[in-house]
C-alpha cells in the first residue's frame, strides 16, 4: 500500500491537485472519498471531473445518490450518505457499473467491506485554518504524487 | 372528463394519484404519509425493493379513494427522470405493464416538470411565459418558460441543492433529519438578523447558486462560540442561516425578473414549502408588481398528482411513450 500526505491551502490548491490526480487515474479506477461535511469532497470531485473531460456542471449527488457524466470515460459519481446499510446498497444495484468507467464514491463507509482492494482511498481532514485541508491518500498502485505538494508554499 | 392514473417513484416515496383533466385531484397517496401499520411497521425507505412492495397497495388505495376502476382510466403517466435509477425503474416497469394490460396510452413525465405542474392543481389557469424556481433536496434551477415546450435554464446550483443546504446545515447543528421542516419551525422563534452568513455567487452576470460554502461558514462560526452561547441563541442562528439560503434564492430570481421585465414567477419543489421563502418571495414580487405562485403544501414534496397534472397536456397532444420506454437517472429538464 502506498500512502501520500498532501496539504492544500486553498480551493486553487485543490484544483491544482485535481488536475495532477486526473493524470494518474486509469479506466476502471474506483476512488473513495472520506471526510466530514464540508471537507471538500464534492469540490474535489467537481474539479477532478473537469480534468477528466466532463463539460457539464458537476453538483452534489447526496440526494439522488448517483450522477452519471460522460468525460473521457463514463464517470459515476456516488454519494452513499443517505443509504442505511450494505444490504440496501446491493439491492439498489449500485455496483452494477460497466468496467470501462471511473467510479467516485463520497461517504463510502457503508461500502467498506465490498470495495475492491485496489480502491484509491482519499481522506479529507479539516484543520484550524478555514481553507486548509489535509489529504491522506492510500493506493495499491504507485501514484507518484509525493513530491508534488509540500507543506510549505 | 379524462382521468389519468399517475406514478411517481423517483426517490424515497412511492406515490400514486388519479387526476382529472381539469387538474382536480381525485386521490394522491404518498407512501410515507400512510400509517406505519399499513406497511407492517416498516417505514418506506430508499430501496427499490420497498417501492416494489408498496406500489400495488398504494395503487389500490389511490384507485379506491378516487372511486375509480381501471376501465375509468384514460391514460397512465409515470416519472422517468431524473431520480434514483432503481427506484424510477419500479414505477416505469409497473406503469408500462399496466398500460399494456389495460390497453391505455403511456405518458412519460420529467420529474422536475412535474414539480412545476403541481402549481396547476390550484391554478389551472397558470400558463407561460413565466420564470420558474424549482428547489428541492436534489435540485435548484431557475428556468424561464417562453411556452410549455420552449424553456431555457437560467441558473442552477454549482454544488449543493437548496434542500441539501437545509439538511446538511441542520446536521452540523445536530437538529435531525430532514432539516428543512425543523429549520423552518425553529427559525420562526429566532432573529434572522442575529448573524450574517454569506450569500454566495453575487456576481452580476451569473444566476447560478452555490450553497456549499455555507457549510464551512457555519462550522467556522460554531467553532468560535462556546456551547452555552450556541444553546442559548440556537433559534437565532437557525433563523440567520435560513435567511441566507432564502435570500440567495429570492434575490437571483427577482434580479432576473427585473432585468427581463418578467412579472410572473412560479416556485415549486420540496423547498417551496418553506415559510420564509414564501414570505420573502411574496414580499419581493409585490414590489415589482408581479404575481407569484406556490403549490399547496401537500403538493410541494414528491407526489403522484403532479405527474398526472403534467401528463394532461401531453395527453391532448397525443404525446405518448411506447413500451420501450426506459427510466434514466440523468438530471435536468431537457430530456422529456
Amino acid at each position: 500500500m502506498h500512502k501520500y500526505k498532501i496539504q492544500l491551502n486553498s480551493e486553487i490548491d485543490t484544483a491544482n491537485f485535481a488536475s495532477i490526480f486526473a493524470k494518474k487515474i486509469k479506466i476502471g479506477d474506483i476512488i473513495a472519498l472520506y471526510g466530514d461535511l464540508g471537507s471538500g469532497k464534492t469540490f474535489f470531485t467537481k474539479k477532478l471531473c473537469k480534468f477528466l473531460g466532463v463539460k457539464e456542471n458537476v453538483s452534489s449527488p447526496s440526494f439522488v445518490i448517483l450522477n452519471e457524466y460522460q468525460g473521457d470515460y463514463p464517470i459515476f459519481h456516488l454519494d452513499l450518505y443517505r443509504l442505511g446499510s450494505e444490504e440496501e446498497l446491493l439491492e439498489i444495484g449500485i455496483f452494477d457499473f460497466p468496467e470501462e468507467s471511473i467510479i467516485i464514491i463520497e461517504w463510502p463507509n457503508i461500502a467498506e467491506n465490498i470495495l475492491p482492494n485496489n480502491t484509491i482511498k482519499i481522506k479529507f481532514e479539516l484543520t484550524e485554518n478555514e481553507f486548509e485541508r489535509q489529504l491522506s491518500i492510500f493506493s495499491l498502485r504507485e501514484l507518484n504524487i509525493n513530491n508534488l505538494f509540500r507543506k510549505e508554499f | 372528463m379524462i382521468k389519468i392514473l399517475a406514478f411517481e417513484t423517483s426517490c424515497d416515496d412511492t406515490s400514486v394519484a388519479v387526476v382529472n383533466s381539469d387538474y382536480s385531484v381525485l386521490s394522491n397517496i404518498v407512501s410515507s404519509q400512510l400509517k406505519h401499520a399499513e406497511f407492517g411497521g416498516v417505514v418506506p425507505e430508499l430501496a427499490s425493493r420497498l417501492h416494489l412492495k408498496n406500489i400495488m397497495q398504494v395503487t389500490k388505495l389511490a384507485m379506491d379513494q378516487a372511486k375509480v376502476q381501471f376501465s375509468d382510466i384514460n391514460a397512465i403517466a409515470v416519472s422517468v427522470n431524473p431520480g434514483l435509477i432503481g427506484s424510477l425503474l419500479v414505477g416505469v416497469s409497473f406503469a408500462k405493464s399496466l398500460a399494456y394490460s389495460i390497453k391505455r396510452p403511456l405518458i412519460a413525465v420529467n420529474h422536475m416538470l412535474g414539480h412545476l405542474y403541481s402549481n396547476k392543481i390550484d391554478h389551472p389557469e397558470l400558463e407561460p411565459p413565466f420564470l420558474a424556481l424549482i428547489v428541492s433536496g436534489g435540485h435548484t434551477e431557475l428556468v424561464y418558460f417562453h411556452s410549455k415546450d420552449n424553456f431555457e435554464i437560467i441558473g442552477r446550483t454549482r454544488d449543493d441543492a437548496a434542500g441539501e443546504a437545509f439538511d446538511k446545515t441542520a446536521k452540523l447543528l445536530e437538529l435531525g433529519y430532514p432539516g428543512g421542516p425543523i429549520i423552518d419551525k425553529l427559525a420562526k422563534k429566532g432573529n434572522r438578523n442575529f448573524h450574517r452568513f454569506p450569500r454566495a455567487l453575487k456576481e452580476k452576470n451569473s444566476f447560478d447558486f452555490s450553497f456549499s460554502g455555507l457549510k464551512t461558514s457555519i462550522r467556522n462560526y460554531l467553532s468560535k462560540q462556546d456551547e452555552k452561547f450556541i444553546k442559548v441563541n440556537l433559534n437565532d442562528i437557525i433563523a440567520s442561516l435560513q435567511i441566507a439560503i432564502v435570500e440567495s434564492l429570492v434575490s437571483k430570481t427577482i434580479r432576473y425578473a427585473k432585468l427581463n421585465n418578467i412579472n410572473k414567477i412560479v416556485v415549486a419543489g420540496g423547498v417551496s414549502a418553506n415559510s420564509e421563502l414564501r414570505k420573502q418571495m411574496y414580499g419581493e414580487v409585490s414590489k415589482i408588481r408581479g404575481q407569484v405562485y406556490f403549490p399547496s403544501i401537500e403538493y410541494c414534496m414528491d407526489n403522484g398528482a403532479m405527474i398526472g397534472a403534467a401528463a394532461i397536456d401531453k395527453y391532448y397532444r397525443k404525446d405518448f411513450a411506447d413500451l420501450e420506454l426506459n427510466a434514466f437517472s440523468k438530471k435536468g429538464l431537457r430530456f422529456i
